[in-house]
Order: C-alpha cells, then sequence, then structure tokens
C-alpha cells in the first residue's frame, strides 16, 4: 500500500503542517497552505488539496483537533490546532530530521579519497 | 499500538458519518478554493483567471475526495468489493469449473447441514424445562450390574415421593393412544396422563384455563383434561372458548379446563402429546408388576450426590420396614439422566453418521481444492501480471480469499437448500421412537454452523488457489514467458497427495457401509423359529370398552376367526395375544411348582389359539400342542419354548412338569392363577420380537377368556387382499374398530427401520464419497496426461510401447490411492467401534469387510483413471515434440 518516495514527501509534509500550527496557534487549512508557501520561498510546489489529506491522517493519529470557527471574512471554516500528543511528534520527528540532515552533510563533505 | 487502535475507532466513526464528514470535507473544499480566487483576484487576474489557476493551484477535487474517503474509511471495504465482483465475473466464464464445484460443495454442505439439524435437535439442544439442570429422572438399579431402568414400583414411587426431602415434586405419568369422539369418529388422541405436581416439576401451566388441582385427582369428581397447544389449533381452531366445552375420549366426555402454552414440550414421550388428564395412582404394595417412570425437580442448591444419597436414605428405610418390596441386595434407586435413558441408543449412532458426512465433506472439499489447484497453475500468469502491476502479496492472497469465500458462499446456499430438503427426508426417514426427532428444522444453530462450515471451506480454498497463484507473483514478470512447466513437478506431488487422502477418507465410509450392510444382511436373515412369509396379522389399536368383557371377547374372536377362515386363499386362521414382529411382547413373573428357587421375574408369555403352531410353523420338539379339548375344558396346560424347557429341566423331563405363572419369589402378582399350569409341550425357540432382540425364553396358554381384542394370524395360500380382509373383519360386527393389516414381512421390517436407516444412510455417503473420489482421480489423471503431453512423445519416440505408457499413467494415479487405501484400512480397522452401535450384531470390522471395501474402491480408481489415461495413447510424437 505504502510505496517508498511519497512516505517522505508525506513525513515531509505532516511535519511542516505540525510546526506551522505549533509556532503560529490554530488555522484553517488555507492559512496552513499560505503557510507553507511562505516558508518554503515558493519554491515548494504542491497541490494545495493535499493538505487537507494531511490533516485527516494528522487528526486520526490524534496529533492535530479541529473545530469549527469563523474566518477572516466571516465564513464559517475549519480551524486545526495542535495537541500535546502532537507537540510531543513534532519534537521526535524534529530530532530525526537534525540527525539526518547531519548525517548528510557530514557524507556531502567528506573529501574524495586519493 | 495505541495510536492503531485510535486510528481504527477514527476509521469506524469515519464510516459512520460518511455524510456528514462528506458535507463538512466539502465544505472546507469550496471555502478554499474561494479564498485562493479571491486572492488572485486581488493581484489584478480576471474572474475566469482567478478561477482556473484556484483550481490549478488546488489539485483535483475528485481525486481528493476519493483519498479523502479512502483515509477516514476502510479501503479494503472498497477493494472487497471489488474483488467480489471480479470473483464472481471470474466464475462466470468458467461456467463448468463453477458447477462442478458448486455441485460438490452443495452436496457435502448439504448433507452436514441435514446430519446435523438432526443431531441438534435431538442430542445437542437443552431439555425445554425451565432451569432444566434441576430435573432429573429416577430410575431403578435392579442388580448393580445391568443397566437401570427409567421406572420404578408405582408403591416405591409414591414412597419415595411423600419421603424424599430432595425433590421440590416428583411426578409420574403414562402414555397412551386412546379414540376420540363418539364411537371413534374424532380420531385417535395422544394422551398423557400426569400425576398431581406434573406442572411444578416441569416448570410449566397452562395458558389458558387453569391447571389440574387437588379434586381433579379425587374419583368420583368431573372427568377433565387440558389440551395441547397441537390439539388446540388442530381440533378447536385456537378457539380461545374452549374452556368449559368437552372432548370424548375413549366414549368418555372430559370436560376441557384449558390449554398448555406452545412453548410445553414433554421430551420424555416421543410422541406429541393432545390431551392431558390426570392419572390417579393407587399403590399397591403388592403390584410389582406394571412400573411406574418418576421425574422429579430437584430443590434449589442441592447436588445430585445429595439427592442419590437421599434415594438412598428413603430406600434404606423402605427396605428395613418392608423387606418383602425388594429382591436383591443391590436393588437401590439411582438418577439417570434423561441423555442415558433416551438418547444412549441414539448418540452414537448419529454422532457415526455425523463422523461419516463429515468425511463425505473432506472429500468434497479436497475434490474442489483440486480443482482450484489445477485452475491455479493456469493463473499463475495472470498473479504474475498483477504483481508486476504493483499489486501487493497480501492484496493478492486476499483477493484469493474473497474467491473462495465467493465459491463456498454459493456452495453453501444452495448446499443449505439441499440441507433444508434433506432434513425432511431423513426425519421421514427416521426409525420412530427417537425424542425430539419432530422437532428437526434448520434454525439459527444449524446456519450459524453452515455459516461457520462455508467460511472455513471459503479460507482454505483461497489459500489453495493463491498457493500456486502466489508462485507467479513471486516469480515475477519472468514466468511470463515460461511455461509454467517449472511449477508442475510440485503440484503433481500435492495433487496426488490429495488424490491418496481422498481414497483414504473413502476407503473409511466404505468399509463402514460394506460392514453394515452385512451385519444388516445377516440379520434379514436371521432364523425367527417361525415362518412369517405369507402370514398377515390383523391388530386392533384398542378395545372399545363395550366389549372389555371375557364373554364378549370370546363370542367376537370365535366368529372373526370363522369368518376369516372362510376367505377365498387363507388357510388358516389363529389368534394371540400379542402378534409376532411388533413393539413390545408381554412378559410375566413365573415360579416352578415345588421348586422356590426356580424363578424369575419376566418370561415371554402368549396366550394362543389352537391354531397357532400350525399358522406360524413352530416345531414341536417334544409333547403335544393344545387341544381343542384343552381350551373348552379350559384345562391349566401350557407349552413351552425349548430354552424355558432347558433352563428349568436341563436333562429334559419337562413335559408333565407344573409352573406357576404370575407367581414370584412366593408373591402372587395381580392377574396370577389359582392353580399351576401343566406343561403338555416344548416348541423350538421363537424371536417373535423380532431378530435385533435377544432370544427370550417363552410359555403358551390356550386363548382363555381375556378383556382385549387378540391378534389375527391369516396364513394364505394365494393373494388375499387387505380390502377383502377388512370387509370380513366389518361384516362379523361392524362397530369393532378399524384394525391394522400388515403382512409379517412387513412388520419385520419395520422392526428393522433404524438398521436400515443406519446402513442406506452410510451406504449413501460411501457411495458418494467413491464417486468424489472417482471424479478426483479423473482430475489428476486428465491433468497429469495434458502436462506430460511433451513427455510421453519424447518417450514414444525413443520407442516406449504403448502398454508402457498407459501403465505408468496408471501407477501415477493409483499409487497414491493404494496409499490412502491402506491408511484408511487400517485407521477403520481400529475405528470399527464407531460403526458397531449402528446396526444389532455388528461387532468389529472383519478383514473380509476391508478387503470387499478395498476391491471396490480399486475398481472405481482404475476406471476413473483409465478413461484420461488413454487419453496419453492419441499422442502423435511428432506432433508433441513439435508442440514446445
Amino acid at each position: 500500500m505504502d510505496h517508498g518516495q511519497p512516505e517522505v514527501l508525506q513525513g515531509t509534509l505532516d511535519l511542516m503542517i505540525l510546526k506551522a500550527l505549533d509556532a503560529l496557534g490554530p488555522l484553517h487549512g488555507f492559512g496552513i497552505a499560505r503557510r507553507l508557501e511562505q516558508v518554503s520561498g515558493g519554491v515548494l510546489h504542491l497541490n494545495e488539496g493535499t493538505v487537507y489529506t494531511a490533516l485527516v491522517r494528522l487528526a486520526q493519529r490524534g496529533w492535530i483537533s479541529s473545530s469549527w470557527g469563523v474566518s477572516e471574512r466571516n465564513r464559517r471554516a475549519r480551524f486545526y490546532a495542535i495537541t500535546r500528543a502532537g507537540r510531543r511528534q513534532l519534537a521526535r520527528e524534529q530530532r530525526g530530521w537534525q540527525q539526518i540532515a547531519g548525517i548528510v552533510e557530514r557524507v556531502l563533505r567528506l573529501a574524495p579519497e586519493k | 499500538m495505541l495510536s492503531w487502535l485510535r486510528m481504527l475507532i477514527a476509521k469506524c466513526l469515519g464510516v459512520a458519518r460518511r455524510r456528514v464528514d462528506d458535507e463538512a470535507f466539502d465544505e472546507e473544499v469550496t471555502l478554499h478554493l474561494q479564498l485562493l480566487e479571491a486572492r488572485h483576484r486581488e493581484r489584478g487576474m480576471t474572474h475566469e483567471e482567478a478561477r482556473r489557476e484556484a483550481r490549478r493551484a488546488f489539485g483535483g477535487v475528485q481525486q481528493l475526495r476519493e483519498a479523502h474517503r479512502d483515509a477516514t474509511g476502510f479501503r479494503w471495504l472498497t477493494e472487497g468489493r471489488q474483488d467480489v465482483a471480479y470473483a464472481l465475473r471470474m466464475l462466470r466464464r468458467q461456467p463448468g469449473f463453477t458447477a462442478v464445484a458448486v455441485l460438490t460443495l452443495a452436496l457435502g454442505i448439504g448433507a452436514n447441514t441435514a446430519v446435523f439439524s438432526v443431531v441438534n435437535a435431538v442430542i445437542l439442544r437443552p431439555l425445554p424445562y425451565p432451569q432444566p439442570e434441576r430435573i432429573e429422572r429416577v430410575g431403578w438399579d435392579w442388580d448393580g450390574r445391568s443397566k437401570p431402568t427409567g421406572a420404578l414400583a408405582p408403591f416405591k414411587f409414591d414412597y419415595l415421593r411423600r419421603s424424599s426431602s430432595a425433590f421440590e415434586a416428583l411426578t409420574t405419568w403414562q402414555f397412551l393412544v386412546l379414540d376420540s369422539g363418539s364411537h371413534g369418529s374424532g380420531g385417535p388422541v395422544n394422551v398423557l396422563r400426569v400425576s398431581n405436581d406434573f406442572f411444578r416439576v416441569v416448570g410449566s401451566i397452562p395458558s389458558l384455563g387453569r391447571a389440574f388441582t387437588a379434586g381433579d385427582y379425587s374419583s368420583g369428581g368431573v372427568a377433565v383434561c387440558l389440551l395441547t397447544h397441537r390439539a388446540w389449533s388442530a381440533r378447536f381452531g385456537r378457539d380461545p372458548r374452549v374452556v368449559g366445552r368437552t372432548l370424548i375420549v375413549d366414549e368418555r366426555p372430559l370436560l376441557i379446563l384449558g390449554v398448555m402454552p406452545r412453548t410445553f414440550e414433554f421430551p420424555e414421550v416421543t410422541e406429541p402429546a393432545d390431551v392431558l388428564v390426570p392419572l390417579v395412582l393407587t399403590p399397591d404394595p403388592r403390584d410389582l408388576g406394571a412400573n411406574v417412570p418418576a421425574l422429579g425437580r430437584i430443590r434449589q442448591g442441592i447436588t445430585r450426590e445429595a439427592v442419590e444419597s437421599d434415594l438412598d436414605r428413603v430406600f434404606t428405610q423402605l427396605r428395613r420396614d418392608r423387606p418383602e418390596q425388594f429382591s436383591a441386595p443391590a436393588e437401590r434407586a439411582v438418577l439417570v439422566s434423561f441423555e442415558d435413558l433416551y438418547l444412549a441408543d441414539v448418540r452414537r449412532p448419529l454422532w457415526a453418521l455425523f463422523a461419516g458426512v463429515t468425511v463425505v465433506l473432506l472429500i468434497a472439499c479436497t475434490n474442489v481444492a483440486n480443482l482450484l489447484l489445477a485452475r491455479g497453475t493456469t493463473r499463475v500468469r495472470e498473479m504474475a501480471v498483477r504483481g508486476a502491476l504493483g499489486a501487493s502479496r497480501g492484496r493478492i492472497v486476499r483477493q484469493g480469499i474473497t474467491e473462495g469465500l465467493v465459491l463456498a458462499s454459493i456452495g453453501g446456499l444452495c448446499g443449505v437448500a439441499l440441507g433444508a430438503a434433506g432434513v425432511y427426508a431423513l426425519v421421514d426417514l427416521a426409525p420412530a421412537g427417537i425424542s425430539r426427532l419432530d422437532q428437526v428444522r434448520v434454525d439459527a444453530v444449524v446456519l450459524g454452523f453452515t455459516v461457520a462450515l462455508v467460511t472455513v471451506n471459503g479460507v482454505l480454498f483461497g489459500l489453495a488457489s493463491t498457493q500456486i497463484g502466489g508462485r507467479g507473483w513471486r516469480a515475477g514478470p519472468t514466468s511470463l514467458t515460461t511455461r509454467g512447466s517449472s511449477t508442475s513437478r510440485g503440484s503433481r506431488r500435492l495433487r496426488q497427495a490429495m488424490i491418496g487422502l481422498e481414497a483414504g477418507l473413502a476407503m473409511v465410509l466404505l468399509v463402514g457401509a460394506v460392514f453394515l450392510v452385512s451385519a444388516f444382511y445377516r440379520l434379514t436373515h436371521t432364523q425367527l423359529g417361525f415362518d412369517p412369509q405369507r402370514i398377515v396379522a390383523v391388530t386392533f389399536r384398542r378395545t372399545p370398552p363395550e366389549y372389555r368383557s371375557p364373554d364378549r371377547i370370546r363370542v367376537t374372536e370365535q366368529a372373526l376367526r370363522e369368518r376369516l377362515t372362510a376367505v377365498a386363499g387363507v388357510r388358516g386362521v389363529a389368534t394371540t395375544s400379542v402378534a409376532p414382529l411388533g413393539e413390545r411382547g408381554h412378559n410375566i413373573p413365573i415360579t416352578v411348582d415345588g421348586r422356590p428357587d426356580a424363578t424369575e421375574g419376566a418370561v415371554e408369555w402368549r396366550a394362543v389359539s389352537r391354531q397357532y403352531a400350525s399358522v406360524m410353523g413352530l416345531r414341536l420338539m417334544r409333547g403335544r400342542w393344545f387341544s381343542e379339548e384343552d381350551a373348552a375344558a379350559a384345562r391349566p396346560v401350557m407349552v413351552v419354548s425349548g430354552s424355558f424347557a432347558a433352563r428349568y429341566w436341563p436333562d429334559g423331563n419337562a413335559v408333565g412338569q407344573r409352573v406357576w405363572l404370575g407367581v414370584f419369589r412366593g408373591q402372587r402378582r395381580p392377574g396370577g392363577t389359582d392353580v399351576a399350569h401343566e406343561i403338555i409341550g416344548i416348541v423350538d425357540d421363537i424371536r417373535d420380537l423380532g431378530p435385533t432382540r435377544p432370544m427370550r425364553r417363552t410359555v403358551f396358554i390356550p386363548q382363555t377368556g381375556t378383556a382385549a381384542l387378540p391378534a389375527l394370524l391369516v396364513r394364505t395360500e394365494g393373494t388375499v387382499s387387505v380390502e377383502t380382509l377388512r370387509a370380513a373383519v366389518a361384516e362379523v360386527d361392524p362397530s369393532l374398530p378399524e384394525p391394522t393389516i400388515a403382512t409379517l414381512e412387513t412388520r419385520l421390517a419395520t422392526r428393522l427401520t433404524r438398521e436400515r436407516f443406519s446402513s442406506l444412510l452410510m451406504t449413501t455417503f460411501a457411495s458418494v464419497a467413491v464417486l468424489l473420489t472417482a471424479i478426483g482421480v479423473y482430475g489428476v489423471v486428465s491433468w497429469i496426461v495434458r502436462h506430460a503431453t511433451h513427455e510421453i512423445g519424447i518417450r514414444m519416440a525413443l520407442g516406449a510401447t504403448r502398454s508402457l505408457v498407459l501403465r505408468e499413467m496408471l501407477v501415477r494415479a493409483l499409487v497414491p490411492v493404494c496409499g490412502g487405501l491402506l491408511t484408511g484400512g487400517a485407521v477403520s480397522l481400529f475405528a470399527s467401534g464407531l460403526f458397531s452401535g449402528l446396526v444389532v450384531g455388528a461387532t468389529a470390522v472383519s478383514i473380509q469387510v476391508t478387503i470387499a471395501a478395498a476391491a471396490i474402491l480399486i475398481a472405481a480408481a482404475t476406471v476413473a483413471a483409465f478413461i484420461p489415461a488413454r487419453r496419453a495413447l492419441t499422442v502423435n510424437p511428432a506432433v508433441a515434440l513439435r508442440a514446445e
């Protein structure tokens, strides 16, 4: 069911959403999409719809919660907030990423052997 | 773990809230699109451009919605639906395979369903009383050795009822069939006479009207009755105003007090009752003869052990007070369970039949699995393609199991239909007198059993077909190009093992069937001591009240005998108190005159007319038979059977000795004679209770004035129709009840119903098993031949003869069959105990029986293997080699 390559993207997307909610507090789907666009500096191109798939996944794991509220234009919107379990998960993933990033960096910095 | 559980709950909730969820999702998406659009418009895009750009940035809404559904629900639910549709399509595309598989399964599952529903109703279902564990039968152990009987002397029952502290209530009953309506116009009714604590014991009271009260049991009161639900429906159309009306039973009007509820059952009697009437006990201490059954409700919280010690206490006291009531020191009251009383004879045969039918199902399943394996090899390519396209192994196995389940379910559905029909056939065929047989039906428990069967089958089939297909998946795209011959050897072994298994299973059944049929044949050819051919028995089920005087009987008997003798084709007519080959005999105690120790409690007793010996064809061994004068002068004479004479006069001088009838250990029973009877002759032993019952010592006395209509035995020469005899009886006296007329051969067949039932069923199972095995062998051999075409071609090109090739092909099928046969034969020799209870006289499986069974099976397998093996001979080496 799960195939190698999308897994990485999926994990990355989940991590980015958790981080956004952690930093900015409750957001609706559109707000999250804007935040992702902003932090990636427009480099990350993804269908904004996939955000919603990720949100369902995160909610099912209990890492985020949602409630209905009113958006800036007075429209009913669903707001998502990170939960305590979500923060723990975020911390875990951050550590994991930093480790990998460190390893990759060291590997890339190695001089070719003579 | 916890998050896994949380996911599961979230998904289940998702399935439940599907619509609400979908709406909320749509709302979110719409808002998102509108906000995006608005943002693009602010940057100066046109309305149209903004909308297009928003949709592009968002991605496919429909795909997203599906992904969302997947995430919030169960993917396999959707996939399962696809798999079922695919499986159905596959089955439709191969109608031949589907028909054979479904038919085989339907046979196996149907037979299982039918037999299990009998096992369930007769053996497994609890007794229909509230708190049935507190209900126990009290029986009597006469000597501490033989099986206790389910009844005790009325005097002892009454004593127990009054003295026991362990029982809340104790009741007894009597079951009889009487005529209803005036002059029997209402047909026979099943009457259950019950003593006064009956309703407390069974825990059921009338749903309409009232139960019997003390007043109903006193003599001189109005005769009353209760209707069962069955009689209320059949005779009164469930009229609620039935209470207070009367029902004439045995020419006596009974006031209807009420109606028992529909749930009321009394399985202690094997036929459903129509009417309940009060049974008044007159406990006569001299009456040791007709014992009564006893059923008690044990007080709350008292253990079986406590009840048994209470029984011992009560009867130790009685033994002290009235020692003459006991004849053996080991005699005692015991608790006997319903099972021991009614199911002991039935349980083993039923389980044996169930085992038999299970074996049939196993063979059927093996056959279907074999078919699936054959198909699996052809599907290797399909699996390889699917694997190459990204299907996971789990996904392919799941699909295989779905296919198996679909196949098994279709087979199961047909099987249940077959089984429901089979149940009626079974109940029709089954011998009478099996308790609760009338309640056999396909109910929820039976259906649950069938569903379990189907599920197990389906999963196994699925695994069988993916076992082969899985190889294709593992091998991946490479197996797309090879010819699949690499898998042949392994699956050939597997399939040969399967026909070996089938042959083994079939062998066990076949040995059982041959064994039972040969025992049955022996039974039907037992020497009975008389000649049952050409004798017609005319019996009366009841004696109407106006006939119950010795004079009336004597006159009627003589008139009947004379009238029937005059019928053309009749050679002789005799009368007897007990017609041969009936359900029960009639026994009395005896004591030899002058030898108080030469006494026994029960010898068979027949009051017969002078013609009895000639009509029955008895052989006189010594002395003489009754003469005209013996009856006329009412001489106290008797003729005894050979075994009776040998028991008391081993030196052979029985003639001239005297015997007291109805006297046991110095006590005269009611109905005992005032004078000792003189033995005037000895006849050869007869088995007039049928070949399944042990030989009994028998005494004959001349027909004297009894108060019941005797049976008439008519020996015919030509053909005499039943109608002629019936008309002759009616001509003598039109007010006589309708007689039952049957030849002794018919009556003999009735006595053997149980044996015939068992051997017929076992033979059916064995035939089906052999047939299925033959089909299995046929399938495997044709498969082997098809896959060996190339090999055969080479060998024939190298000079192998046709007969050698043929032999080779036969050996490939018959070696595993013989292996299974040997194993099955060995198993059945050890398992012979399973069959031994089914037919009287069938004790141990003999070598001859095993050999006969093996011969049948080998013959069937050889024929089944020969037909497809011959096809190997038609192989043209040149063509086979080029076919590469």
